[in-house]
């Protein structure tokens, strides 16, 4: 009787919660039909007010913004790729330098003064006119809050003269147009409130307007009624954060996303048969490469050497990732022209050279645990922190945690988000820490050389320096002359590669995958530039 | 003679003790049974379908994908098996602490309790190994630490009804030792259930732990453990589905046994099944 009855019990209990499973499907799928049904009403009153277009769509983004606020670590990339934040100048798909808030800029006779002449008409997506003296106010706003900004130029002082701005330098700077089409310095409206940027999105002149901002979750914008350049074909786009590579490959092909970035080589399977995508490709001007702290065991050359020395770049990138990216040895990849092939790499894969190396340097397994000691006996364990949101950063960290583990050398691997790797750049705790960043973005790579391996550089938290690199780099501000820039650059990363300083992985080929409901969608070199008012729904 | 009439009659407890017991010697015997070193990395077969020379395939990094989950029960099966041990004498003998001495004793370590379980487990789980670092232990205090509080409650239920017992009240008033009526008296009249508890909770725990290596706060790469490989295989699943298909299998099947033999021995000690 007893057992009867607990058979009861359990019959009726998974019942009961089978119905509150399928109670639990129900509902959620009843909100889902009443959220469409409201964005479809409002996409219809969307449609009486302006007439025939609107629309909206999601884009599947990875993000590492904790806020919008422009001057704050990269964030102002973000604030450019969700089409909220613009330049004076901008760069095209060939990466040119090309006008956008300035009309035209000329430089004076003496290289000292650089004269911009601001667009007129431009307004603010708050209704406020964008005057010269407010873009003047906004790159103070930026020199004055982000210490990034005095790396790319100093201006010794911004004066406005009628439609122009007048900035002038006590050095000649041969890359500051380009350093304005940098997205740290988009123009903000100064006069709203600049404390409500970080949360609720900067007060700026691009197609679109932050509507909300949830940092780990999405981002809404919608039209700028006020635009300069045209009609902004869409009402409102929200940019998902999807982090996760395959979540957002499947957002893509659920529709739930129609617009997805950042996919790889190993998500070109899932859309190369269907036909209702669009793939694009782009040799890229991203380099990913490996700092290696030098104020650590890494201050020793040779272990520095053996690292790289023990890395089959070659067979990471062509096999592991399917050749998603090109093979790196140098700062600059060969898509700029920069020398890529005449440089010469003494540290080329060469497993028993590093071996070798190792050996002589007074490397040696003394506890029998497979892996080698410092010459003073101490344990090695080269800390190697990567971030998520990259997945072939993953595979790189592990085929050279395998490659190095041959050598003797034992790595351990720290995933941590981006902002994390942020801190812990700042703070100098890493032996390795992945880095992918754009090589040229003020369309040259001076900037980019000096950010990572000038000697005070705020970003060089490794503790390189070179007297040598810095002269040359000190010499690049000022010189105009193209072949001489070549020949520094080229000579710049010479040094660089003969000192072992870091461990150039790989230049990687970004995709961008799109569904054929919308058109418009393009790549750019800099991937400044996502979200545009090029983008809208195919008929 | 006894052992085997004993196995006769309990069937179904055999079967998965046999299980079971092959499970841990594949763990203890890996080096013998695998087929290759787990962490042998021949980038040249990235991503080898299953086949003659990879039974199961290779992994991104060309792995052997059968060495690694073979080679994943050692991690697995040891760190589930310490966790079970940590939780069950922490949070018995916290129970019994807070049962038989009642007052304050019982209200603090009860309340810690209630603060436990006044979150979802795994949420904290993830917080707390977040807060420590990424690693296998730390997984595993992470998830002893939302888990004891099952134990002591238990235990403390149970202690306060046997401390109602005539036998336990002659034990007072003859003067034995509290330590002596606890050892005596109180433990082996609840440890039953208590080992029963902790069989059946194996496969449990085996999820959890998976489930954190999984989200990458437990096992850390290059370290052969099932929820890691299936975390590490999600980015391929449409292109070598075998790298999430394997290591799946594996902990289907280890956590089907375990929870069985669980089963059985709850049925074989339970007194009320008698």
């Amino acid at each position: 009787m007893d057992q009867f009855y607990r058979k009861i019990m359990c019959a009726l209990l998974a019942g009961s919660l089978a119905a509150g499973l399928l109670a639990g499907c129900g509902k959620s799928a009843g909100e889902k039909a009443d959220t469409e049904d409201t964005a479809a009403s409002g996409e219809n009153s969307a449609l009486d007010k302006t007439g025939g277009d609107g629309g909206e769509i999601t884009i599947g983004v990875t993000s590492f913004a904790d806020t919008l606020e422009p001057t704050e670590q990269y964030f102002s990339w973000v604030v450019s790729r969700y089409g909220v934040g613009e330049t004076l100048v901008r760069f095209d798909e060939n990466g040119e330098i090309v006008p956008c808030l300035a009309e035209s800029w000329k430089i004076s006779e003496d290289q000292l003064t650089w004269t911009f002449k601001i667009r007129e008409g431009v307004k603010f997506s708050n209704g406020d006119d964008m005057t010269p003296e407010l873009v003047k106010a906004s790159l103070e706003r930026t020199f004055e809050l982000s210490d990034r900004a005095v790396s790319f130029f100093e201006p010794a002082s911004m004066e406005v003269d009628g439609q122009n701005l007048l900035i002038k330098t006590k050095e000649p700077v041969a890359i500051l147009p380009g350093s304005l089409a940098d997205p740290l310095f988009l123009i903000v409206d100064t006069q709203a409130d600049t404390d409500a940027f970080a949360m609720e999105g900067p007060i700026c002149t691009g197609p679109y307007a932050v509507e909300s901002f949830s940092p780990t979750d999405s981002c809404v914008v919608v039209r700028n009624e006020y635009y300069w350049d045209g009609e902004v074909p869409l009402d409102k786009v929200t940019l998902k954060c999807i982090d996760d590579q395959t979540t957002r490959s499947m957002a893509l092909q659920t529709d739930e996303v129609q617009i997805a970035y950042n996919l790889k080589t190993e998500n070109l399977a899932d859309f190369e048969d269907s036909g209702e995508y669009n793939i694009q490709q782009l040799e890229s001007l991203r380099s990913t490469y490996a700092f290696m702290n030098q104020n650590g065991v890494l201050g020793d050359k040779a272990l520095r050497q053996a690292v790289i020395r023990g890395l089959d770049k070659e067979t990471y990138c062509d096999t592991l990732l399917e050749g998603g990216a090109t093979a790196g040895k140098a700062p600059v990849p060969p898509t700029l022209d920069f020398g890529f092939d005449e440089l010469k790499d003494e540290n080329a894969y060469d497993p028993d050279g590093a071996k070798a190396l190792l050996e002589e340097a007074g490397y040696k397994d003394t506890d029998g645990d497979g892996f080698v000691e410092t010459p003073s006996g101490e344990k090695l364990e080269l800390n190697f922190v990567i971030y998520t949101s990259r997945e072939e950063l993953n595979v790189y960290a592990q085929a050279a945690q395998a490659s190095l583990k041959d050598m003797g050398i034992n790595v351990k691997l720290n995933t941590v988000s981006y902002e994390t790797l942020l801190d812990m750049r700042d703070s100098g705790e890493f032996d390795m820490l992945i880095w992918n960043v754009l090589v040229a973005n003020t369309g040259d790579p001076e900037k980019y050389l000096r950010e990572n391996w000038y000697s005070t550089s705020s970003s060089n938290q490794m503790g390189y320096s070179n007297p040598q690199v810095d002269e040359l780099l000190d010499q690049l501000v000022t010189e105009f002359n193209e072949d001489t820039r070549k020949n520094l650059i080229m000579q710049i990363q010479q040094l660089i590669m003969d000192d072992a300083a870091t461990v150039f992985f790989g230049y990687e080929t970004t995709y961008l995958f799109s569904s054929k409901s919308v058109t418009g969608v393009k790549m750019y070199p800099m991937d400044y530039y996502w979200l545009t008012k090029d983008i809208s729904l195919a008929e | 003679m006894k052992v085997l009439r004993f196995l006769k009659n309990n069937k179904q407890f055999t079967v998965f003790l046999l299980l079971a017991l092959a499970i841990a010697a594949i763990a203890v015997f890996a080096p013998w049974i695998a087929p290759r070193d787990p962490y042998d990395a021949v980038m040249s077969d990235s991503l080898k379908e299953p086949g003659s020379t990879y039974v199961w395939g290779t992994d991104k990094l060309g792995r052997d994908v059968l060495s690694r989950v073979i080679y994943g029960t050692r991690s697995s099966l040891t760190m589930t098996l310490c966790l079970v041990a940590v939780i069950f004498v922490v949070g018995t003998a916290l129970g019994i602490l807070a049962g038989y001495f009642g007052g304050a004793v019982d209200a603090v370590i009860m309340r810690i309790a209630d603060m436990m379980i006044s979150f979802p487990g795994l949420v904290l789980a993830i917080a707390i190994a977040g807060l420590l670092g990424p690693n296998m232990v730390n997984a595993v205090i992470a998830i002893s630490a939302v888990s004891w509080t099952k134990y002591a409650r238990l235990a403390r239920s149970m202690v306060l009804k046997i401390k109602q017992n005539l036998y336990i009240e002659a034990a007072v008033v003859t003067g034995t030792k509290r330590g002596s009526i606890i050892m005596k008296y109180v433990i082996p009249n609840m440890i039953t259930t208590m080992v029963v508890t902790a069989a059946t909770d194996i496969g449990t725990m085996m999820l959890e732990l998976a489930s954190l290596s999984f989200l990458g706060f437990g096992a850390q790469a290059p370290t052969p453990e099932w929820g890691l490989m299936l975390n590490e295989g999600r980015t391929y699943i449409s292109k070598a589905p075998w790298l999430m298909i394997y290591p799946g299998i594996a902990i289907v099947v280890v956590v089907v046994v375990f929870n069985m033999l669980g089963d059985s021995i709850r049925d074989i000690l339970d007194p009320k099944q008698e």
